[in-house]
């Protein structure tokens, strides 16, 4: 399990994490989503045990990750900018993580190599973007780690390839207990794969829940009255978000759905349905209510 | 899970072999480049220089391939240490990079295993680059050269050049490596090392030139003197070149053999150590380790900014000044010189020129404080520059600029002997530079007159050698020193008051006897063979002596001062008032005398028995004044200044060596021989042989020790005379074309 507690940093005048908490769990794949500048690079990048925070502390299993190499061992972090030995090939790169990671897979890193169609005696120097991406994967996978860290380790992936790493990631989890914690912007994919959210915004998780329970507990509801509606008269389900355009009525609420059916009910609308948010729309909806300009955010 | 901690955790996580050796192989390419700069620098001007003297014998050979290795060694400390700044650079990149900084970091490995192998690459890879240019140097050496005698001391003096090479090296790129866990950019990392190189430097220099510029009777260079200049191994570095002009002192050519003391040597070790492990202290307490911060520490960058604002503000201040020569160039230019030095500070901090003014308000608070401080120093200046100082708490006597030591004196009589003579003095006396010549002349050869007879407490009334210095403190700054220099008939007012008083017995009495311990020591074979550092008191004496004698008659002979004192030659000048036409008898007594040593420094060759003397007959027992050089090379020269017969002088030298040695050796190959077996050999015992051996000689060196190089060696013919004892550096050559006929047959 990871704990984060009370982490912060800060960049001189800026203070890109103020007192982060979190619990991970093992064996589930956290999502860690955030509006640009949320601080999601900075947090994995403590959570890796690289950078040390200005207060609070990251443990693993009650174990502190700073300069801890037993820990550092169980851990692989991806950056969003990969770095690869300049001049060297993949079986260099092998070589090196498996003279540093004690549970370095050989046969596994074969075994990936083939998968991913890479030379491993090619310059890592000639790969491509994605190529190079695919590179970082597979020898992350191969140290066998408890933990990935990955930041926007999708970005650049063609389709094929992204399916087969949400593939992979997948089968680590179930086999050996694999935790990844994926920090993206594209909450489809974060969708697709995970199964706990965190939303980071101005230095704080704003939420950190189960992906299900979120979705149970937020909703859109369409409704159509005979009668034109003002937002006040939802006051009772407290919308989140309300627009109407003649007597279609759109609101985001909070709640269990048979809750927000009953007091829908109440209100006699000649039609109404509630739908589940999509994890974009869950974002937006949060973001908007902290005055979060949604129209900026880039997907 | 335990098992797993636990295992991992002896994987001696400070330091992991595997993960070097991937470092270092990768590396490869840094140690191509080291030993191609290493090339260029070591084993190729060998080659050249040695194919350039082919024809040349074998000892000459060595002797120029000892000579060069002597005479370089500082240009090759610099380059050790550019590479050095160049290395330490590349072991630090990985922090100044996004991606490689969150890679190395997130590793399982402590950031002390992390530096310690970067570091540990850097370091490798530039010793295998020196050892394999070593190597080169010495295949090329015996190649042309074989390995008989001499090969072994040229071998030594290659190692311990390699030796300082390396030395040279850790230290700055130890430096360098320390200076990156403060920054996060590769610029801001070359600058913070610049300034740590040479910040302190440029203070010193701006300090004197402004003191230079403005004051004419206080001692600058007390501002900075002492041991200060180790602050700055690049100060270090110039000063071992020889050029250290902000030192104001020219080194002697006799410690090109040992830049560097052992405590230096030792210093330089610590420094390396200390840097380095602070250096690990520094990475660990690194909590910025985004890359691109361009500095890490807060407070460093602050100081950062604020010494280059200083320099900058000094440096076109002084500019201006120097050219536009007026009190409102001056300020322009402090003003211009801290406003773009700001900015640019500022641009190189904040990344962002947008945001170069952050911090205005302080700017303009600092200047205008600089530039009220720099007033009221003014003031202070030209207040000790033009009056008494009203403070005075004690005075000091030093000799030979401070050789033999400075006594100070904080007798009421005394200080009130030298105020008295301040108060009278008229400022035409305030131009030192030019009262050191005139009277220093007049007084010399008043005492050259009197010869030796008069040695004695005396002696020290001599104006050449003594100066009072007092401590005054005026104004905002501290001016620690006025110096002035001044007539023995002003002193002796001053002098009755210091003979007399107690202070002198004990601490006049106690220089003495310091001054005739290293003299002592000066002629101790063993403590001249193996401990000649002590030595260096007399080399200075001897150096501001014939330093004084240089700027005289540089003069005349149209050479610059610091030329003649730092020339090989500049032991030997003429003292002769008719120096000049002396020389040119000389020059033309030797017209068909075809080498390299007259076509420059035409007085070098020319010794006057006297000149030697003066630097050492101080109080010392005559006894061990045991040298003397015979100017036989200049018959004109004996015959005019000295009126002494030629040939008498040679016969009165032969008999002294018959009676004193034997007989004199004649030898060839004579320098690289360890013994007399080694040389070819002849016993000349023959009175009228030895005058003939003598006559042929330009000069005569009886071993003292200071002269133990004569210069003429890069002849073709190596013959010369060697003593009894078969020490090689009591060698003289003989100059070519006056090897006797009767040594040519004997010895081929």
């Amino acid at each position: 399990m990871i704990s984060i507690e009370q982490v912060s940093k800060s960049y001189g005048k800026i203070q890109s994490l103020a007192g982060v908490s979190a619990t991970v769990g093992s064996g589930s794949i956290f999502g860690l989503i955030g509006s640009n500048g949320s601080g999601k690079s900075t947090l994995l990048r403590i959570m890796s045990g690289g950078m040390r925070p200005d207060g609070g502390r990251v443990t693993y299993d009650g174990r502190p990750v700073w300069e801890n190499v037993a820990v550092k061992d169980e851990i692989v972090f991806l950056s969003d900018e990969q770095y690869l030995l300049s001049g060297g090939s993949m079986n260099d790169m092998q070589r090196l993580y498996a003279s540093l990671y004690t549970h370095f897979d050989p046969d596994r890193y074969r075994e990936l190599c083939a998968l991913f169609h890479l030379d491993p005696e090619r310059k890592l120097s000639t790969f491509s973007k994605g190529m190079r991406k695919q590179a970082s994967i597979l020898l992350a996978l191969s140290c066998r780690p408890r933990y990935l860290l990955c930041d926007e380790t999708f970005d650049g992936l063609d389709p094929v390839m992204r399916k087969l790493v949400k593939r992979l990631l997948a089968e680590e989890v179930a086999q050996r207990g694999l935790t990844p914690i994926i920090a993206s912007h594209n909450l489809r994919e974060i969708e697709d794969i995970c199964d706990h959210i965190g939303l980071l915004h101005g230095g704080t998780i704003l939420f950190e829940r189960e992906l299900d329970d979120m979705k149970r507990d937020i909703h859109t509801v369409q409704a159509v009255f005979d009668r034109p509606m003002h937002v006040s008269l939802f006051a009772p389900l407290s919308p989140i978000s309300f627009s109407s355009r003649g007597s279609l009525c759109t609101l985001v609420v909070r709640g269990r759905e048979e809750e927000i059916g009953a007091r829908m009910e109440a209100m006699s609308p000649k039609f109404y349905e509630i739908l589940p948010l999509t994890l974009e729309e869950i974002f937006i909806s949060e973001m908007e209510e902290r005055g979060y300009d949604y129209s900026k955010v880039l997907f | 899970m335990t098992t797993q901690k636990s295992f991992s955790e002896t994987r001696r996580p400070y330091f992991s072999p595997s993960f070097f050796r991937g470092v270092m192989r990768r590396a490869w390419p840094k140690l191509l480049c080291y030993s191609l700069v290493l090339f260029f620098i070591l084993p190729l001007p060998i080659l050249f220089s040695i194919n350039e003297r082919r024809a040349k014998t074998a000892s000459v050979l060595i002797e120029m391939l000892d000579r060069m290795l002597t005479r370089n060694l500082w240009t090759y400390c610099l380059f050790a240490a550019a590479l050095g700044v160049f290395g330490g650079i590349l072991a630090t990149r990985y922090l100044n990079r996004r991606a490689s900084v969150d890679y190395y970091h997130s590793l399982p490995l402590r950031r002390e295993g992390l530096l310690i192998t970067h570091w540990l690459e850097g370091a490798l890879h530039f010793t295998a680059a020196l050892a394999i240019d070593l190597v080169l140097s010495v295949a090329v050496i015996a190649t042309v050269m074989g390995s008989g005698a001499g090969f072994g001391p040229v071998l030594g003096k290659l190692a311990l050049d390699v030796g300082y090479m390396l030395m040279s090296f850790l230290l700055f790129y130890t430096l360098t490596v320390f200076c990156g866990m403060l920054c996060g950019t590769s610029v801001m990392q070359v600058v913070v090392t610049g300034l740590s190189l040479g910040a302190y430097p440029l203070w010193r220099l701006l300090m004197i030139a402004f003191g230079e510029e403005f004051v004419s009777r206080i001692d600058i260079y007390a501002m900075t003197e002492g041991g200060w200049r180790f602050l700055s191994p690049m100060l270090r570095l110039f000063y071992l070149s020889g050029s250290d002009t902000v030192y104001g002192e020219a080194r002697n050519s006799y410690l090109w053999e040992y830049p560097f003391l052992w405590w230096e040597i030792l210093l330089w070790i610590a420094a390396t150590v200390g840097l380095f492990f602070a250096a690990l202290c520094l990475y660990r307490h690194r909590h910025v380790e985004r890359a691109g911060t361009p500095v890490v520490f807060g407070g460093v960058a602050e100081a950062v900014r604020w010494v280059v604002v200083l320099l900058g503000t000094m440096g076109l201040g002084w500019l201006f000044q120097a050219l536009g020569q007026g009190i409102f160039w001056l300020f322009f230019g402090f003003l211009l010189g801290g406003f773009l030095a700001f900015i640019l500070v500022g641009t190189l901090l904040t990344k962002n020129p947008k945001q170069m003014f952050e911090g205005w308000r302080r700017l303009i608070v600092c200047l205008l404080l600089f530039c009220l401080l720099f007033v009221g120093s003014a003031f202070a200046a030209a207040a000790v520059d033009r009056w008494v100082p009203s403070h005075v708490d004690r005075i000091a006597l030093s000799f030979d600029g401070e050789s033999y030591g400075v006594t100070y004196y904080e007798d009421p009589a005394v200080i009130a002997a030298w105020q008295a003579l301040e108060a009278q003095s008229s400022t035409d006396y305030r131009s030192m530079g030019y009262l050191q010549q005139i009277v220093e002349e007049e007084e010399y050869w008043e005492y050259y007159a009197t010869g030796t007879e008069s040695l004695g407490r005396n002696y020290y009334f001599n104006k050449s050698t003594v100066s009072m210095r007092a401590r005054v403190k005026v104004g905002p700054l501290v001016i620690p020193y006025v110096t002035r220099q001044y007539l023995r008939s002003e002193l002796e007012d001053v002098f009755r008051a210091v003979t007399a008083s107690a202070e002198f017995e004990a601490g006049w009495d106690a220089l003495m006897a310091e001054v005739a311990t290293h003299e002592v020591l000066r002629h101790d074979p063993t403590v001249k063979d193996t401990q000649r550092l002590e030595m260096r008191p007399i080399d200075a004496a001897q150096l501001s002596m014939h330093r004084l004698f240089a700027e005289i008659y540089g003069e005349r002979v149209g050479m610059d001062a610091d030329d003649m004192a730092t020339s090989d030659y500049n032991r030997n000048d003429i003292l002769a008032p008719t120096g000049e036409e002396t020389a040119e008898a000389v020059l033309a007594d030797f017209e068909d005398v075809d080498f390299d040593f007259f076509q420059s420094p035409v007085y070098g060759l020319m010794t006057v028995p006297g000149l030697s003397r003066v630097s050492h007959d101080r109080g010392m027992p005559r006894e061990d004044i045991f040298f003397l050089y015979l100017p036989m090379s200049a018959p004109a020269l004996y015959r005019e200044v000295l009126g002494l017969d030629e040939a008498a002088f040679y016969e009165a030298m032969a008999d002294r060596v018959l009676a004193e040695r034997g007989g004199l050796y004649v030898a060839k190959r004579v320098r690289y021989a360890f013994s007399l077996e080694d040389a070819q050999v002849i016993k000349v015992t023959d009175r009228g042989q030895i005058v003939e051996v003598l006559r042929g000689m330009s000069a005569l060196d009886f071993g003292d020790g200071y002269q133990t190089e004569p210069h003429f060696t890069v002849y073709d013919e190596d013959y010369g005379i060697v003593f009894p004892d078969g020490r090689s550096d009591r060698v003289i050559r003989f100059i070519k074309g006056k090897v006797p006929a009767f040594v040519q047959a004997t010895l081929g």
